[in-house]
């Protein structure tokens, strides 16, 4: 569905992702995995347009995407779930959910989004409609983002370090929403930093290693499970 | 660093170059507002300088080679002027002139003093008042009460008796409500009150509750130029101008045009100059034809008293014979005869004003047609505006006022 | 009131309303342009300008002024999103004071290119007709054409409100001003929702300028204090807020008009005193951060 190849992406001057390529295929949960500042939010940024590649070529669908503004990429139905959240402060939660759908121009039906897409997911927002995005607390941001990147229907959500410091029973739930997500028929680029959430996520799921801007390697949860000694030494952690 | 060395070098090199070509002949060396808001009238002074100077030139300069002006943008700023004046001077420039604020004009007149050069206003200006007549400079227009001594007589006498004053908080805007107020008192006015007002204010309609409650007659409005076309234009959108006349204490062809239909025959204004004079004065029809059809348009009081005061200059340096003798020409300039578009004036012995009347004219409101915006309905000759030398030497009785709020 | 009759004090509030909705029109545009860009518009009281300008050049085709004031804010409009289009835009993400000084150049620029096209003489634009005068009411004097600049501009407002609240677009504009990388992740072309909000915010100085117009004359140099005027205006209501540039401007036009009533002489500078109070009371203005747009 996504491929990557050999894809090279700058801040400036400093070279960040180095002759990354990877692929993501329909239907599964990719997850990228490596210690903080290695390149997986870069590699998020590189998708989207947000930090376009030097060099390498993108293609989404068998479509070549490189180098795309965001707005374009999220149009050919790629959501990306920034690492900060990124709810829109002043604007109600509503808003930022009707922002999400906008991307679908008059084909979608507002409140029947609401209904069939928000709110099986995340009853909690309902009672939230009317608040300002900004005065949500963490975990209710999180659902905020996830719904709004969900109502934009897109086929491959991007969601980088989802569970990123809420409290232990919002990860569990989060996890279960990103299950549902791929029951549902939605492809997972997934950057988690929680490795025994992340791999055990579904059947249908495999994992990318990185270091230094590097891919060092890939494999389903099972494999690397058996490798877990190299895998350890680039996470820095005990499985 | 070479780079910049050259550079130095290059603009040394301009600079020396204009400096030998300024003290060369017959110079006369002005700064006016080019930029700014009185802009469009003193574009009107350097047209009016520079059409002096062709007649000059054509009639085979001064002492046989053409004469120059120079004109320079004062930005109606005097540390600029006076910058400029030294500039000019530094290179042998004797003669300067210029202006359209009393205030740098007084600065400009401090200048020529101090350095002996000749300086010229042809603006309002109060040099030959008290200890500001140093011997050095001219008027070629008037002296700001002049025209509040022409405007009075008009106005006590048509209007009414009790006034109100809207005054621009600054040095002419002073001397314009201390005039005021001496001819009041002469012609048996009744003063209600005065509104200062800083420079460069656009809306006016917050004066007007206050001028309305106490029921003058007649308003007086001292400021010049887009301060004035506003002040009007508001008070004519009140339907004030039906009722209530404005006497203006200095006014100007281009703020009656921009100022529009307001601009009724309610208004009232002085000026030194206007293009209707042409049929009382075969000069001024003269003037008049040449100076419209060469730029375009009539000219103003300003571009009038500019032509005069380059004419008579360069009359004066070839009639003594000298373009560097700064004495010998003011000597000269005090006993000729000045051939004006209003006929023939003089600098007066005494104190070197222009003796000139003031005209008093009407605006002609929705009836103005082109530059056809103003009848004159007064010209009151100098014996009637002009203080005598001594008065002028003491600055009575003018001087002497105390101005409300000051 | 010290010895004031009531009429005339209500005449100032009036007169002190109709002055405040010039500077509402000028904020409000500058404040949404600071919040959608980032940048301070130095040209704002130049297109403010261009607008009166515009509505003379329409008035005097048209012979209506209300074709002119419609057909300035329109012109002065396309004017804009042309000038952020084709100037602002290649500077963004540059040096951020490159579109800072490309509208102090263009503030500097525009106003010499209107002195060799339209000359030095201001250009006149005539009351409308039927606004002209004024009706007494109580025994306040009350003029109709301030009286529908008041009306007009609280319209302006209301309608400008409607937009950034209830349409899609608004709810873009004020979603940008936070966040605009965002919003383009989300599918939104943001480059095109800068150009029209720059568009939207030099539309409202030009229709500040155009109703303006016949109280003052068009001429060239009109824009530049009310640049620096409408700067103060927006730093009293707080940076990037509408809310607070309505305020602020309500607020400076009577501090205008009282001034004006006591001590006229210090009505400009009472505008640079208001400033100075407030932001001491409250240093990010009236509606500071949190009630950004």
């Amino acid at each position: 569905m996504l491929v990557l190849e050999n894809i090279n992406t700058y801040y400036g001057y400093s070279h960040i992702l180095h002759d990354v390529s990877l692929e993501v295929k329909e239907g599964e949960i990719l997850v990228l995995l490596g210690r903080n500042g290695v390149g997986k939010s870069t590699t998020l940024k590189s998708i989207m347009g947000i930090q376009a590649p030097k060099t390498g070529k993108i293609t989404f669908e068998g479509s070549d995407i490189t180098g795309l503004p965001p707005f374009k990429v999220a149009r050919m139905g790629i959501s990306l779930i920034p690492e900060e959240r990124r709810v829109i402060p002043n604007l109600t939660v509503l808003e930022n959910l009707k922002l999400g759908m906008l991307i679908r121009g008059k084909e979608v039906n507002r409140e029947e989004t609401m209904e069939n897409v928000v709110f099986k997911y995340f009853p909690r927002l309902k009672e939230r409609l009317h608040q300002l995005g900004g005065s949500l607390s963490g975990g209710e941001q999180q659902m905020l983002t996830i719904a709004r990147a969900l109502v934009a229907n897109p086929r491959l959500m991007m969601i980088d370090e989802p569970t990123e410091g809420l409290m232990p029973l919002l990860v569990d739930e989060i996890g279960e929403i990103i299950k549902k997500l791929q029951a549902d028929g939605v492809t997972i680029l997934l950057v988690e930093q929680n490795y025994r959430l992340a791999l055990g996520l579904s059947e249908k799921q495999r994992a990318y290693i990185m270091e230094k801007g590097h891919i060092k390697m890939s494999g389903s949860p099972q494999e690397l499970q058996e490798r877990h000694e190299e895998v350890e030494h680039y996470l820095g952690v005990k499985l | 660093m070479k780079r910049i060395l050259i550079a130095i070098v290059a603009m040394g090199l301009v600079l020396g170059m204009s400096g030998a070509a300024l003290a060369d002949g017959a110079v006369f060396g002005t700064a006016v507002p080019l930029t700014g808001p009185y802009a469009a009238m003193a574009e009107d002074m350097k047209k009016g300088s520079l059409m002096a100077l062709e007649e000059i030139n054509a009639a085979g300069g001064v002492m046989g080679k053409p004469a120059k002006v120079i004109v320079r943008d004062s930005m109606l700023k005097g540390d600029v002027a006076l910058r400029h004046f030294k500039d000019m001077a530094g290179q042998g420039v004797k003669f300067i002139g210029g202006n359209l604020s009393g205030g740098i004009s007084l600065v400009a007149n401090e200048y020529a003093c101090k350095n002996h050069l000749l300086y010229i206003a042809y603006c309002h200006t109060s040099l030959p008042l008290g200890k500001e007549f140093c011997g050095w400079g001219f008027t070629a227009a008037v002296i700001p009460y002049q025209t509040t001594a022409a405007l009075a007589n008009f106005a006590f006498n048509k209007l009414g008796k009790k006034w109100v004053s809207i005054t621009a908080d600054y040095r002419w805007g002073h001397d314009i409500l201390g005039g005021w107020l001496v001819n009041s008192k002469k012609y048996g006015g009744e003063f209600l009150g005065n509104i200062y007002h800083p420079l460069g204010t656009r809306d006016f309609s917050t004066y007007i509750p206050k001028i309305l409650a106490l029921k003058p007659d007649f308003i007086v409005l001292s400021n010049y130029g887009t301060d004035q076309t506003s002040a009007i234009k508001q008070f004519a959108e009140l339907g004030l101008t039906k009722k209530l006349p404005v006497v203006i204490s200095k006014t100007h062809i281009v703020t009656i045009k921009e100022t529009g239909k307001a601009y009724n025959e309610n208004v009232y204004g002085s000026v030194t100059f206007y293009w209707g004079l042409q049929d009382k004065y075969p000069e001024a029809k003269k003037f008049v034809q040449k100076f419209w059809k060469k730029y375009g348009q009539p000219p103003s009081a300003d571009g009038e008293a500019a032509y005069v005061a380059t004419k008579s200059l360069f009359t004066a340096m070839n009639k003594t014979k000298t373009t560097t003798d700064v004495k010998k020409v003011i000597k000269e300039l005090v006993t000729m005869k000045l051939h004006t578009p209003k006929g023939i004036n003089r600098f007066r012995a005494c104190d070197h004003v222009r003796e000139q009347s003031v005209l008093v004219v009407q605006g002609k409101g929705a009836k103005a047609k082109g530059w056809d915006v103003a009848t004159v309905v007064a010209e009151v000759p100098y014996t009637e505006t002009l203080q005598s030398c001594e008065n002028n030497k003491k600055d009575i009785p003018y001087g002497a006022v105390k101005l409300p709020g000051k | 009131m010290f010895g004031i009759p009531v009429e005339v004090l209500i005449m100032q509030v009036i007169f002190g309303l109709a002055l405040g909705a010039i500077y509402v029109l000028l904020a409000s545009g500058l404040s949404i342009i600071f919040g959608l860009l980032d940048v301070i518009n130095f040209a704002h009281g130049t297109f403010y300008m261009l607008g009166a300008y515009a509505a003379f050049m329409a008035t005097s085709l048209s012979g209506s002024f209300w074709v002119g004031v419609a057909a300035s804010v329109v012109i002065v409009m396309l004017i804009g999103a042309m000038t952020e289009y084709f100037l602002l835009k290649p500077l963004y993400g540059e040096w951020p004071f490159y579109p800072l000084l490309l509208t102090f150049g263009f503030a500097v620029a525009v106003p010499d290119l209107m002195k060799a096209l339209f000359g030095l003489i201001g250009k006149v634009v005539e009351y409308p007709e039927g606004l002209v005068g004024a009706f007494i009411w109580g025994g306040v004097l009350v003029p109709k054409y301030r009286l529908f600049i008041i009306i007009f501009t609280a319209v302006v407002m209301i309608a400008l409100f409607l937009f950034l609240k209830r349409s899609d677009l608004g709810m873009i504009i004020r979603a940008a001003t936070r966040d605009s990388l965002m919003v383009n992740v989300l599918g939104v072309n943001t480059s095109r929702i800068w150009t029209t909000g720059f568009a939207l915010g030099v539309g409202l100085a030009a229709l500040g300028g155009a109703l303006h117009a016949p109280m003052v004359s068009a001429i060239p140099d009109m824009g530049v204090e009310m640049t620096v005027e409408s700067f103060v205006v927006v730093v009293i209501g707080g940076l990037g807020s509408v809310g607070g540039a309505i305020l602020g401007g309500l607020i400076i036009g009577q501090v205008v008009s009282f001034v004006s009533l006591f001590a006229g002489e210090y009505s400009q500078v009472a505008i640079f005193f208001a400033m100075a109070v407030i932001l001491m009371v409250r240093p990010r203005g009236l509606f500071g951060e949190a009630g950004r747009l």
